[in-house]
């Protein structure tokens, strides 16, 4: 005999409970590690030519870094309060919420690119030297990343409207959470590595 | 609105961003002209900073606190192996420091 589902409260065992599904954290924690992987390539490659390193971080703007860090961090948050939103049913708080987040992640985009503009003005393009092959490379897969968050993000806003109706709902919902939040937490160990690590 | 400003993630969304603009004071201002020793150490602190700020981000906002025991240990083991391999390379294979 089973009670009726209250979906829109994740089911707790007395283990806890997997935000998702956990094909999201194989996932999840499969993309950090590769990202961990490339920050370890950086780090060691950057011992090699610590010289040429530091005098090319030193032409990087840390204030758009720094800006990028808060807006990610705020559509984070925003995340999470749309997410506990839409568990209590207040939908339309929720959608504004996920709108909210969404333009944070339109502004990470658009800082990022007055930041490419700026270093491709300079001639400080990905063939410059090293640190701007990892500096393109490491900023520009993090960045597809925030795009397909972005595109996820505008699917929970859609269906946000509807409310949580079946497990389904609450596994995308939960799932796309942590899809961003991921996205938010690559970019608090990128930042340091290339912006102000001395 | 005050309830979306009680709620426990704001007060970790204030820590998250106050760190972050600590360790950007750290990483930029401060100890210009200072010894090589001093820079070591505080980048050394500022990746620590950043693995605090993932933990946070992996046990609040992602709900790890929450999750059964076996993935809160992955997480962890993923910031100690992270943070074990990222300042062994930066402290030991970086020449001078």
């Amino acid at each position: 005999m089973t009670a009726p589902a209250v979906v829109s409260e994740a089911p707790k065992t007395s283990n806890g409970h997997i935000p998702g599904e956990t094909g999201i954290w194989v996932f999840v924690l499969g993309d950090m590690t590769v990202f961990a992987m490339l920050f370890a390539g950086f780090v060691f490659y950057r011992a090699e030519q610590l010289g040429l390193y530091l005098e090319s971080q030193a032409a990087l703007n840390q204030t758009f870094g720094a800006i990028n860090t808060l807006l990610l961090l705020s559509s984070s948050w925003f995340v999470v309060m749309g997410t506990d939103a839409a568990r209590r049913d207040a939908r339309a708080l929720a959608q504004r919420l996920f709108a909210a987040a969404f333009l944070c992640g339109a502004g990470f985009g658009l800082v990022k690119f007055f930041e490419y503009r700026e270093k491709v003005l300079q001639g400080l393009t990905p063939v410059a030297n090293e640190f701007y092959s990892f500096y393109y490379m490491l900023t520009g897969l993090h960045l597809l990343h925030v795009l397909i968050g972005m595109i996820v993000l505008g699917f929970v806003f859609l269906r946000a409207r509807a409310g949580i109706r079946t497990a389904s709902d609450r596994m995308f919902l939960e799932g796309s959470a942590t899809y961003w939040h991921m996205v938010d937490l690559l970019w608090i160990v990128l930042f340091p590595l290339l912006y102000l690590m001395k | 609105m005050i309830s979306l400003l009680r709620h426990p993630a704001t007060i970790v969304w204030l820590i998250l961003a106050g760190v972050t603009v600590f360790s950007w004071w750290l990483g930029t201002d401060h100890g210009s002209g200072a010894p090589l020793q001093a820079h070591v150490n505080i980048t050394t602190g500022v990746i620590l900073l950043s693995l605090v700020k993932v933990r946070l981000i992996l046990f609040h906002f992602m709900e790890v606190r929450e999750a059964p025991w076996q993935l809160k240990r992955v997480c962890d083991a993923w910031i100690v192996v992270v943070g074990l391999v990222l300042i062994g390379l930066y402290r030991f294979a970086t020449p001078g420091n």
